[in-house]
């Protein structure tokens, strides 16, 4: 079996807004394997693409990964902090988000990468594309020769470089090695005639040729996980097919780990092993694909598998999940399942916490199939049901 | 104009169709603005559709799918006449939609209404959700006649509050402004907006494309009791296949401005004729555990321009059954491989200086060199017989520099029917409009110029 190189403990993410405090993480734990694609699946709203920026620590304000622990696997990194800083380290794995946030940041590229959903809004429009994944390229190399210092010469704004790039202009902005690479990784990523694509601007190239130099640059690393998020949501099913494609062989010939995240039931299918289900900021059913798709136990991925239609085998009426995706602002939560208010098995349990269980027994390893509802130990008994219109009644109480 | 104007390619037996479009066209034209002309500039047409006919029978669903590009939407609104036609006819229950003149034009628009796309941008913010449905009966000044104690406005909220209602909402909310409520909800009240004036044909562009699955699974069926309850006949616009397959009776699927496959959904779901629909068929991920793995063959490259769309068949530079010459004997994917560079070579898009340099002349001179590598990079098996002796001459062309030489040397020998002629959909329940399935007479058709217009 392999190894784990990522270890998430009960991660939190939380957003400080006017409206009040939004909890868009709410205690994620998964574990992704060497070499594997791990799932992540969710509606809108559901956390799953903040998941993706608190692992490699892009949150930005007004938001901030408020507690949980990021294992990461990398025995250079655990050697050099084991005295320094013990907390951080445990055998092999540091917990990257006790590590200085230099040294967090260097991380990005060499071991941590990340694709987007719109490849026409992620590149610059005004430099090539070609250039952009140079400029990736020289920052990982000046971050190989000195860790501490990531910031590209080409970052520097001001009257002084904006005078100098007047006079000279672009030839300077990459070193043709870092070009000569690029190409290589546009080749790599399978775009047709990838010297003369470099020097192309991002509108001159489709969505799905983007998506693959957006791939390219995230390549420049070398990194040994890559998180993509909702990769092929802004492309035809034929180009996304292409893509799906290019990365099950990239992952395979790097030998990376991918964390897949979409909200594509479909994607999850075909790309991944395991898989967890966002639902409100939480996981709420994790396993193998078979147990998640075959067995689901929680009604929400019931819900979502009732609610898409196959193509395979038209169903003569979807079963949709009723209500919609809940607020996460905190003093709207409530202090029970998240889920209870649009679930058609909630029962006088759910009106407490849920707890995550093992589906299968008390106290197996992480291996197992997860899942946070009370159905996960119990069967669903009708006398506990919650009578019809129980939520709507509280909101009216509350409201007076 | 090779699509023909005379049969109807989905006539259903005995049923008279709602609507009928015959050879629809909506060119878009480009550096077309007064300075353009007096600049003598050259206006160009982007091809969005390009001649489709269908017919849509009462009370059926109609899909039309296609990728982003496809022409599936302006179809939609041309339908309409939100876009004026550029050419072709549609038939509204025997009324001539494109002659109409304004009042006409009103009438048909009391009976034939749109949902859009995005519930975000399509519902106004700054009115109330009771001003956003009562709007089409003002203008359309409904109803005509009130009982004498109720005046017209208090008749229309009624109305109003009654469709909230029927799709799904509470007639308490009539008050609320649309960005009181979600995405689904407001997909909702563009529904009932559509249904206020009780039109007898819906077009749905992409109805449930932004929303949740889980949400979409609740409009979808709300769609489905809709047509139920009010004999509604629609026209689905979609880019979901899934959604599609539950959702239609017939399907239309469109490629580059043409309609290249049309039949009952689960003929053309489980028994896909054209290229292009398989492709597409294979392409869907399907949320099932076999899926896992599955590797699938796709199409490659992208879409092309609408600018200049490819001779012939319009798929033809992507389609991996283009059909070789009758006495040409090559295997398929070899000759997909020389059709791919006579497309580089005919649309000017191949540059030789990288095949030079690896083969590391700089002078140019060492042909056997630059021939080798050329084949290593464009084609993967050897070539044998009279093609390996007409491809060493289009090389040997190339080696010259001559691209129009080695375009000419190829097209000679290796020109296919699919560049030539432009396939039709045929009569029948489920036509492909592909040259691998029975075709009208060549006769019929004038024989295509590879550039036309």
């Amino acid at each position: 079996m392999a190894d784990e190189i990522l270890k998430v403990r009960d991660l939190k993410t939380r957003f400080f807004t006017e409206e009040g405090q939004v909890n868009a993480v709410e205690g994620v734990s998964f574990d992704v394997r060497d070499g594997e694609i791990y799932g992540i699946v969710g509606e809108s709203g559901s956390g799953k693409s903040v998941t993706a920026l608190s692992l490699i620590d892009l949150v930005e304000s007004p938001g901030r990964v408020t507690s949980g622990e990021v294992w990461y696997r990398n025995t250079e990194l655990a050697e050099e902090f084991r005295d320094e800083n013990p907390e951080a380290v445990d055998g092999e794995f540091v917990d990257v988000r006790r590590l200085p946030k230099g040294v967090r940041r260097s991380l990005r590229g060499p071991s941590f990468s990340m694709i987007f959903q719109d490849p026409m809004s992620s590149f610059n429009p005004s430099l090539t594309v070609g250039e952009q994944i140079a400029e990736a390229v020289e920052v990982q190399r000046r971050a190989r020769a000195n860790p501490r210092r990531t910031r590209s010469r080409t970052q520097g704004y001001g009257l002084g470089k904006m005078l100098v790039d007047s006079l000279v202009p672009s030839k300077s902005y990459v070193q043709d090695a870092s070009m000569d690479r690029a190409v290589e990784l546009l080749e790599q990523v399978g775009i047709p005639d990838p010297v003369d694509r470099a020097d192309e601007y991002p509108h001159q190239f489709s969505g799905g040729m983007l998506q693959r130099a957006m791939i390219a640059q995230a390549l420049a690393g070398e990194p040994d996980v890559l998180v993509a998020d909702e990769p092929t949501t802004a492309l035809d099913v034929t180009i996304q097919a292409q893509i799906l494609n290019l990365l099950r062989d990239l992952q395979r010939d790097e030998g990376m780990s991918v964390v897949m995240i979409t909200h594509d039931l479909g994607v999850i299918a075909r790309m991944c092993d395991r898989v967890g289900v966002m639902y409100a900021g939480e996981i709420v059913e994790r396993g193998t694909l078979e147990d998640v798709f075959e067995n689901p136990v929680h009604p929400y991925t019931q819900g979502l598998l009732g609610s898409i239609p196959d193509l395979a085998d038209p169903a003569p009426r979807l079963q949709p999940i009723e209500g919609n995706v809940p607020s996460l602002i905190d003093s709207e939560m409530g202090d029970r399942c998240y889920f209870a208010d649009r679930c058609p098995k909630a029962m006088e349990d759910c009106l407490q916490r849920i707890p995550e269980f093992d589906a299968e027994k008390a106290g197996a390893s992480d291996d197992e199939h997860r899942v946070r509802c009370v159905l996960a130990e119990r069967q669903y008994d009708e006398s506990q049901a919650l009578h019809d219109g129980h939520f709507e009644e509280q909101e009216v109480a509350a409201d007076d | 104009m090779t699509s023909d104007a005379e049969a109807a390619p989905d006539a259903a037996e005995g049923r008279e169709p709602v609507l009928s479009v015959r050879d629809l066209k909506k060119y878009y034209f480009e550096q077309d603005s007064f300075l353009d002309s007096l600049l003598r500039r050259e206006t160009q047409s982007v091809k969005a559709v390009d001649g489709i006919s269908f017919d849509i029978q009462k009370g059926e669903t109609l899909g039309l799918v296609g990728e982003s590009g496809c022409g599936k939407s302006t179809t939609g609104e041309t339908l309409l006449r939100l876009r004026e036609a550029t050419d072709g006819a549609i038939e509204f229950e025997g009324d001539d939609v494109l002659g109409m003149d304004r009042d006409e034009l009103k009438a048909f628009r009391r009976r034939a209404q749109i949902v859009f796309q995005d519930p975000f941008s399509s519902l106004d913010p700054r009115m109330t959700i009771g001003d956003i449905l009562v709007e089409p009966l003002k203008i359309h000044d409904l109803p005509a006649e009130v009982p004498s104690e109720q005046s017209k406005g208090e008749v229309r909220r009624e109305k109003a509050k009654d469709y909230l209602e029927r799709v799904g909402l509470s007639a308490g909310q009539i008050d609320r402004y649309p960005h009181e409520f979600s995405g689904g909800q407001r997909q909702r009240i563009g529904i009932a907006r559509a249904l206020m004036l009780e039109p007898e044909f819906i077009v749905l562009d992409e109805p449930v494309s932004a929303l949740d699955v889980s949400v979409q699974a609740q409009v979808l069926n709300l769609l489905d009791d809709l047509q139920d309850e009010f004999g509604l006949t629609y026209l689905f616009i979609a880019h979901d296949l899934s959604v599609v397959r539950h959702i239609c009776d017939r399907v239309a699927v469109m490629y580059l401005g043409n309609i290249v496959e049309l039949g009952p959904t689960d003929d053309l779901f489980d028994d896909p004729k054209h290229p292009y629909t398989q492709a597409l068929l294979d392409s869907v991920p399907r949320a099932a555990v076999e899926e896992q793995g599955r590797r699938v063959e796709p199409l490659p490259g992208d879409v092309p321009s609408p600018r200049n769309p490819p001779s012939g068949c319009r798929f033809r530079t992507r389609c991996p059954q283009v059909i070789p010459p009758k006495d040409v004997e090559i295997d398929q994917s070899t000759y997909r491989e020389v059709m791919d560079l006579r497309d580089r070579i005919e649309s000017n898009d191949l540059n030789l200086d990288t095949v030079w340099e690896r083969a590391d002349d700089e002078n140019r001179s060492d042909k056997p060199a630059f021939k080798r590598e050329f084949r290593a990079e464009f084609f993967a098996q050897g070539l044998s017989g009279e093609n390996e002796a007409t491809v060493e001459r289009a090389l040997d062309a190339l080696a010259e520099d001559d691209h129009d030489r080695a375009a000419e040397i190829l097209r000679e020998r290796f020109a296919s029917v699919c560049e030539q002629v432009r396939p039709v959909l045929q009569s029948g329940s489920h036509p492909a409009a592909c040259h691998l399935y029975e075709q009208p007479e060549r006769t019929e058709m004038a024989a295509e110029a590879p550039a036309d217009d």
